[in-house]
């Protein structure tokens, strides 16, 4: 667990620096300050409401920023676009999971592997091999709107993955699948990161964080309000008094 | 040709012999004027369905293409002798420069928005038309439009026998819907339909959805804008009633949903059914029942809307589905629920 190294020597692929989002007159996301490094899985918890999946729409550049400053691999980019962001290296997945309902779920994927493969006859080897990974090669000719939950969250990651990101961000793929799907979505993602991507991931399933993070950043009303090690993390006060206890009573 | 079966293609070949060979055996008279425009709402259908039915683009205001087009070779025409078989390309691209202008601001409203926007600017520039006696110094004619110079010449797109303006129009629309065939089994296709239920993760994956809309707005308003040139030159005449006309633009849209949005033939289905009805409506009634056509177009779309979501290719595809031979799912069998919800 928490495995492979990751200390501060490792290169960061992404950082962001005083990342703020305000909405009107609230404050979404305050100055926070987050930096990934190579091959590692940083994992984003915190209360709902907190401001994670606003934090990942920034770096994914779905949404603007309204203050701050990204980097990727040490080049600042100037303005975060979420084609641009994916075309660099960057993929995500939806906490809502967004499949194109009139397409195949092969054709959902294609629109991902079409970013690195032109011609449709590699596009279509492409996603279908992602597929085979995720284990959604059966339901290759489905439509992308008749799929169960659990295989909607493979269909997000899958057309991630088809877009051969270097950093990847997961939004809650884990949330609401059973046991067993959680194992198996595990063993993807530390298979996904032992290949050398990055990882940030948001998940409110702390089992699986502890498991899989090596480094765990928590928000609260919009900012950081700790950072380190797993087993760090579980025992800090604030934590604990603004998210892991309620959780605990909940 | 790759990617079409044997059976289809020899389908398509047999179609299109009938279409060529029938009109000119059978003696169709006054028709033939009503049949070159069924052909060519059938091509303005397809070419609104590129930006409509892939892409999601739910203009309302095609009709400005259809003017812009119709007037720029007018225009070309009547003032500086350019032949319209120019001028219609000129036509083309100027309808396709100002999409792209106007796509700038407007793709950035989303939805029920971005139609009405269209709409509106249709009917701005159809106010210009009709109350603009010159444009830039040139004679438009206002609301009375002007007359083109009759001379029978193939070279300046006119012809004594209207059977070859339908073989033009049939023309435009074989190569109109050979253009969406190819768009629609190629990466561009791919991006056009995944912009059009959800632009954000179509983002997501790379697409640069705003490149994308110009480029299906660009094709459309190209395509729409040639048409309207030939429909000028079949009409002699020009103005602004005649091609801005807010009825021909929604009778576009309405022939395209009724057909099947997003599909190949749809938009031909759609409004070749619907032209027809139209030219029923108006031989049964003519004077008497004056609004009919545009009733029947308005229950039409009501119930299509309501009961068969996805048009008549949906429909299609749906019983194949439930009494064909078990095929798996395809984008055809899943209702557009996009489009409903704009209704």
């Amino acid at each position: 667990m928490n495995s492979t190294i990751h200390d501060s020597e490792q290169e960061v692929v992404l950082m962001g620096e005083g990342v703020t989002k305000t909405f009107g007159g609230l404050l979404a996301v305050n100055k926070v300050d987050i930096a990934l490094r190579k091959s590692e899985i940083l994992g984003l918890i915190g209360p709902n409401g907190a401001g994670k999946t606003t934090l990942f729409n920034m770096i994914s550049g779905t949404m603007p920023m309204t203050q701050g400053a990204l980097y990727y691999h040490g080049k600042r980019i100037a303005k975060p676009q979420a084609y641009k962001m994916c075309s660099l290296g960057i993929g995500r997945t939806y906490q809502i999971c967004q499949p194109f309902g009139n397409l195949t779920v092969l054709e959902n994927v294609m629109v991902g592997s079409y970013l690195r493969h032109s011609k449709t006859s590699h596009a279509r080897d492409a996603a279908y091999q992602v597929l085979k990974r995720v284990g959604l090669a059966e339901q290759a000719k489905f439509a992308g709107s008749a799929l169960t939950l659990p295989q909607l969250k493979r269909m997000e990651v899958a057309r991630a993955l088809a877009t051969q990101p270097d950093v990847l961000l997961l939004d809650e793929v884990i949330a609401g699948l059973n046991p067993t799907e959680v194992e198996k979505i595990m063993t993807l993602i530390r298979e996904i990161r032992a290949e050398g991507m990055s990882i940030i991931i948001i998940e409110h399933v702390m089992r699986a964080m502890m498991n899989l993070s090596d480094r765990i950043i928590v928000i609260n009303q919009g900012a950081k309000i700790a950072e380190g090690l797993p087993e760090e993390i579980v025992q800090n006060e604030q934590v604990i008094a603004s998210y892991l206890g309620g959780m605990q009573h909940a | 040709m790759a990617g079409i079966s044997r059976s289809r293609f020899i389908t398509g070949g047999i179609i299109l012999i009938l279409a060529i060979v029938l009109p000119a055996i059978l003696d169709l008279g006054f028709m033939m004027t009503a049949l070159v425009q069924v052909v060519l709402y059938m091509y303005w259908a397809s070419a609104w369905n590129i930006m409509g039915g892939y892409a999601g683009l739910f203009s309302l205001g095609n009709g400005l293409y259809i003017g812009i087009g119709a007037y720029v070779m007018g225009i070309l025409y009547v003032s500086f002798g350019v032949s319209p078989w120019i001028g219609m390309i000129i036509g083309g691209l100027a309808a396709g420069v100002l999409s792209v202008i106007i796509g700038y601001p407007t793709f950035r409203i989303k939805g029920l928005y971005y139609s009405l926007a269209t709409f509106a600017l249709l009917q701005a520039i159809k106010l210009i038309f009709t109350t603009r006696k010159t444009i830039f110094g040139l004679p438009m004619g206002g609301s009375d439009g002007f007359k083109m110079i009759r001379i029978d010449a193939p070279a300046q797109m006119q012809f004594a026998n209207n059977l070859w303006y339908y073989y033009l129009a049939l023309a435009l629309l074989v190569i109109v819907l050979l253009v969406s065939w190819g768009i629609s089994k190629s990466k561009i296709g791919y991006y056009f339909r995944a912009i059009n239920v959800n632009g954000d993760a179509a983002s997501s994956l790379g697409v640069n959805v705003i490149k994308l809309k110009m480029q299906a707005q660009f094709l459309s308003a190209f395509f729409t804008a040639i048409g309207g040139g030939v429909f000028t030159m079949l009409l002699r005449f020009i103005d602004p009633n005649s091609v801005f006309g807010v009825d021909m633009s929604v009778n576009i849209m309405i022939m395209v949903v009724v057909g099947g949005s997003g599909t190949l033939w749809g938009p031909v289905i759609g409004a070749g059914l619907l032209r027809l009805a139209n030219q029923y409506f108006v031989t049964m009634f003519g004077a008497k029942l004056v609004g009919i056509p545009t009733v029947f177009f308005g229950v039409t779309l009501m119930v299509v809307v309501f009961f068969i979501p996805g048009g008549l290719m949906g429909l299609r595809q749906k019983l194949k589905d439930k009494f064909g031979k078990k095929a798996p799912l395809r984008k055809e069998a899943v209702p557009h629920e996009q489009h409903n919800s704009r209704f």
